[in-house]
């Protein structure tokens, strides 16, 4: 590394060379992240085809993982059981999430009242641990002692209070929900601060054309967030196809009331780590879900890769 | 008066003399034995009878340095294989002995030491603590004397302002549900989300309506899991939720959360493990409550309760000495005292008396009887556990995915 | 002139659905207001005070619980673990991340694509997947009870960083760049010199983003930091948290411990999170 580095510092009088300065500026990540993150990956990849508990011999298994994994009667369902949560909840950021983050974002970029307060108060939720979070859905959720059911009971009586996370009508919506308060900070900010990017002469010529508040934003501002898009997306389907922690402060790694927010990384947690106090562990099944995850999540980005750059040079040319 | 205080304080100085003395003379013996242990833990309820055991310990081996780690019981298995294929297991670790495959598989590695003869566990003669820690006739771990017991605990002032009396026959029992309930009090706080809260509200009223399925499989080591009468047992429990007896929303109450409305005072019964106990009592120092064991209509007491496991000795351990010596102390009497009375839990034998109230309560009964979890276990297949499958769907039954049926024919279809 | 007037009449009179969206959304915030500060509040009352009075104002004030929590039960020495863990790793992964991050960004070379795709894949894997072989490893090289060893793991999570400074120097003019390489500064001073000055905001923004993650992480230390030395205030929590119910004056105490810390660095830092992401300061 230090050698690399002095040669460039050496070298950096010769134009013609400046440019292969990049490998000394990627190359200590490139290191970290190849040792400490690539390998234990690809290791991981190796176990997929092996039957393994993680520890003691381990027996090679040929593709017998995957074949479980999409072909047993009982563990094909739990699994296309949970990969359909995914996606539906990938539907819901796209449908409910984003939307709101734009839309939060907008109020934020207009000044409504109070705006200062709440752009922070929007983000704060972020900040607090997961596990701190479970324990506020208690405070709040649980069917005995929540304070929403002493709502509901005070103005409703008895009868009306609600199961929340033991109604399956209402756990995945629920479950968004604290999605929502937990993590909207985030993406909102990434499109608030794309439209601190929009040139003022813009926004001021639309008023000066009378455009009213609706084509102001439909004609002008939502136009310029492509780039927060592309982030916002990206980062949304890896985030929608690895969900794990709130569902599990939730409602624990069994999924749910059935099942409706299991997700695969729970199935993963299950499989790999053996229950609470059934301890089969299995490794290699465990890795053959992440392996079979890994596909999935990387065809996700290419295809969003590729409808957003579709988009993209559509409004290029237009 | 002076005269026998004095007395009193020559002999008190004579004995402490000669304990002085005792522990100079032991201490001289043991702290020959020196070195450092790793012990690991599972979850952080068992930490302070640990502390106990440690400081007991220490008090007779000086010069042997202790240390304990806390894991959680999710990751725990994956932790510890973790180690032990990085070189580093702990010189005492817990498992669940031969309640979870666990154990076994190690012990085929050769990553356990034979503790047989070489610990005494005479504590434990007459009781069935040793079968939970025995591969093949040899001994791989020292069991504790905690009896894992569950019971029904209820608040004594709602009890006695609704008059109601321990009841003493099945039919006694849902009668004060009823009573209880049109009251408008919650009768009893449970948590349907959790496969092991159901577990242990399960067993008893298992225990209560099917004793004699029960006892055919003790008698013969074979029943049908789909039994009609364990089948019936799960419909006597959704029967009661749709009574309301479990409160509107039970399918979503936490484990903790179910404990927290009964020790709040909110819920005049809780049915669960009894290592709650000290949990309960530490929350709520003031809640008035005691427990009794749901009884089947002829008057019976059943009991279900199960040993539990303390630790195995890492065959790789540096310090065999120390290690050995440490499970002979947590075998004692005096180990497993300390243990009992800092978890505040139920001993499997009689040598040792526990001074809380409750558990003298959950004592009076009048059968042991198994657990349907162990005999999933006891019963099983080849392939895929039936004991996997119990915890991945046992919730369904409550929350309407499965019925009773559906989902013990489904454990059926994974036994021997 | 005139556009600007118009502008300005436009933010000081906000129209009825302006107000009507300000209200709910002031009305929504008292949730988070009401659920941390029934936490702190909570960390004030006696053990049966908390029973009785769950939530609401303490009838007590006591500071018992405070006192077990950081004097007796050791999370001052916590304390000191996390702050120096969250410390030196922000270091390490803010250097390096943005290195790779401009590197990627202001250099064509070929594989570039394919290499910024590679350094997301660490986003795409659930992390406890990968923990035998980096155990394994760790433990070979003595890194594990050492905070220096999760800082070095922690900075090899560098998929998120490095994709959030692709994105801010993707964005740099290059005739800046470009006059610094004309009057003869070798990459490095460039970097240096004129590139991490202006990238304080988008810094700030990623050393939050991570205060908050590795400040709130639980698996990794719970994996690498066994000793009590070296142990972390997440892990401290979790003593508690365990067995909530035994313990939940302690519960909140230590709770509010971990909480006051990281919500004190977002106040004093929430401004720069829109900055950095704006990138305003290239302009300026």
């Amino acid at each position: 590394m230090r050698q690399s580095f002095a040669y460039f510092c050496l070298e950096r009088r010769m134009p013609v060379r400046k440019k292969k300065a990049y490998i000394g500026f990627i190359a200590p990540g490139f290191i970290i992240y190849t040792i400490l993150m690539i390998v234990p990956i690809a290791c991981a990849v190796y176990f997929s085809f092996f039957e393994w508990s993680g520890i003691g011999p381990m027996k090679f298994a040929g593709l017998d993982n995957f074949k479980k994994l999409f072909f047993d009667a009982r563990m094909s369902k739990i699994f296309f059981n949970a990969l359909k949560n995914n996606i539906k909840y990938l539907v819901c950021v796209l449908l409910i999430i984003t939307p709101l983050q734009i839309f939060f974002a907008y109020m934020i970029y207009i000044k409504i009242p109070c705006h200062k307060y709440i752009r922070m108060m929007l983000f704060l939720p972020y900040v607090i641990s997961t596990s701190i979070v479970g324990f506020f859905a208690i405070i709040m959720l649980d069917p005995n002692i929540g304070v929403g059911n002493s709502i509901i009971g005070a103005l409703f009586g008895n009868k009306a209070k609600l199961a929340w996370l033991g109604d399956p009508a209402m756990v995945f919506k629920i479950f968004v929900m604290v999605v929502i308060w937990q993590c909207i900070g985030s993406g909102m900010m990434i499109f608030y601060a794309d439209m601190q990017e929009i040139p003022s002469e813009i926004i001021e010529a639309s008023i000066i054309d009378g455009a009213g508040g609706w084509t102001r934003f439909s004609k002008v501002v939502f136009p310029s967030l492509s780039a927060s898009f592309s982030t916002n997306i990206t980062l949304s389907v890896i985030y929608a196809l690895t969900m794990f922690d709130i569902p599990y402060i939730l409602v624990g790694p069994q999924g749910g009331v059935n099942n409706k927010i299991d997700f695969v990384n729970m199935v993963f947690y299950r499989y790999a780590f053996g229950g609470t106090y059934f301890g089969e562990t299995s490794i290699g099944f465990g890795s053959s879900i992440s392996v079979t995850m890994f596909i999935i999540i990387l065809t996700f980005s290419f295809v969003t890769r590729k409808l957003l750059k579709g988009r993209a040079g559509r409004e290029d040319r237009g | 008066m002076k005269k026998k205080i004095v007395s009193l304080l020559m002999c008190a100085a004579v004995v402490s003399g000669l304990l002085a003395a005792n522990v100079q003379a032991s201490a001289g013996e043991d702290a020959a034995i020196e070195g450092k242990l790793v012990i690991w833990e599972h979850t952080a309820q068992f930490e302070q009878p640990l502390k106990e055991v440690i400081a007991g310990f220490n008090e007779k081996y000086p010069n042997v340095e202790v240390e304990y780690e806390i894991k959680t019981a999710d990751q725990y298995y994956n932790l510890l294989q973790t180690a032990m294929q990085a070189g580093e297991a702990p010189d005492l670790f817990w498992t669940n002995g031969t309640a979870t495959t666990n154990m076994e598989a190690y012990v085929k590695q050769g990553r356990l030491m034979d503790l047989t003869d070489k610990v005494d566990f005479s504590l434990f003669d007459g009781t069935n603590a040793m079968s939970l820690v025995e591969v093949d006739g040899r001994v791989y771990a020292s069991p504790t004397a905690e009896v894992g017991g569950r019971a029904v605990f209820y608040n004594k002032d709602i009890f006695k302002e609704l008059g109601i009396e321990v009841p003493g026959t099945f039919s006694e029992f849902e009668a004060a549900l009823e009573k209880i309930n049109e009251a408008d009090y919650l009768p009893i706080s449970f948590s349907a989300s959790d496969p092991w809260t159901i577990l242990f509200q399960f067993e008893p009223v298992l225990a209560a309506t099917a004793l004699d399925w029960l006892n055919e499989y003790l008698d013969t080591g074979e029943v049908k899991v789909n039994d009609p009468r364990v089948v019936a047992a799960y419909e006597k429990m959704l029967e009661w939720a749709d009574k309301g007896y479990y409160g509107p929303g039970y399918t979503g109450v936490d484990g903790s959360g179910a404990l927290l409305a009964f020790s709040k005072g909110e819920a005049a019964m809780c049915i669960d493990g009894t290592w709650n106990i000290q949990t309960i009592q530490e929350n709520n120092p003031e809640l008035n409550f005691g427990a009794f064991q749901i009884p089947t209509e002829d008057g019976t007491r059943p009991f279900v309760g199960t040993s539990s496991v303390g630790f195995s000795v890492s065959s790789d351990t540096q310090n065999e000495e120390a290690a050995l010596a440490f499970v002979n102390y947590f075998a004692s009497l005096e180990g497993q005292t300390a243990w009992i009375k800092a978890l505040d839990s139920i001993p499997c034998t009689t040598k040792i008396v526990s001074d809380n109230e409750v558990i003298n309560e959950i004592a009076q009964y009048d059968v042991q009887t198994e657990s349907y979890y162990s005999i999933l276990g006891y019963l099983e297949a080849d392939g895929e556990s039936p004991r996997n499958v119990w915890e991945e769907d046992q919730t369904k039954v409550f929350s309407g995915g499965l019925t009773p049926q559906e989902f013990t024919d489904s454990l059926e279809a994974l036994t021997k | 002139m005139n556009a600007k007037r118009i502008k300005r009449r436009k933010l000081k009179r906000p129209g009825p659905g302006k107000i009507i969206v300000s209200v709910i959304l002031v009305i929504y915030s008292f949730l988070a207001i009401f659920l941390i500060g029934n936490t702190i509040l909570s960390s004030f009352k006696t053990k049966s005070d908390l029973i009785n009075n769950t939530i609401g104002w303490p009838r007590e004030f006591t500071l018992e619980n405070f006192r077990i929590v950081l004097v007796d039960d050791g999370f001052l020495r916590c304390l000191f673990n996390s702050v120096f863990l969250v410390g030196i790793s922000l270091l390490l992964l803010i250097a390096v991340s943005s290195m790779t991050a401009y590197g990627l960004a202001q250099y064509r070379f070929k594989g570039r694509a394919a290499l910024q795709t590679y350094f997301l894949v660490g986003l795409m894997f659930p992390i406890q997947l990968g923990i035998l072989p980096l155990y394994i490893m760790l433990s070979r090289a003595h890194l594990t009870n050492n905070l220096f060893g999760l800082a070095l793991i922690y900075t090899a999570n560098m998929s998120f960083p490095v994709f959030v400074f692709t994105k801010f120097f993707n964005e740099l003019p290059i005739e800046v760049i470009e006059s610094a390489r004309v009057d003869g500064a070798g990459e490095f001073q460039i970097f240096g010199r004129i590139i991490a000055p202006i990238s304080k905001p988008v810094i700030a923004t990623v050393a939050l983003l991570n205060f908050v993650t590795i400040w709130n992480d639980f698996y990794m230390p719970l994996v690498f930091l066994t000793k009590s030395s070296v142990k972390t205030l997440t892990l401290g929590v979790y003593t508690y948290t365990a067995n909530f119910l035994a313990n939940w004056n302690k519960v909140f105490a230590a709770a509010t411990v971990a909480l006051i810390p990281v919500i004190i660095v977002y106040l004093l830092f929430s401004d720069q999170i829109v900055a950095g992401l704006t990138g305003g300061a290239v302009k300026g």
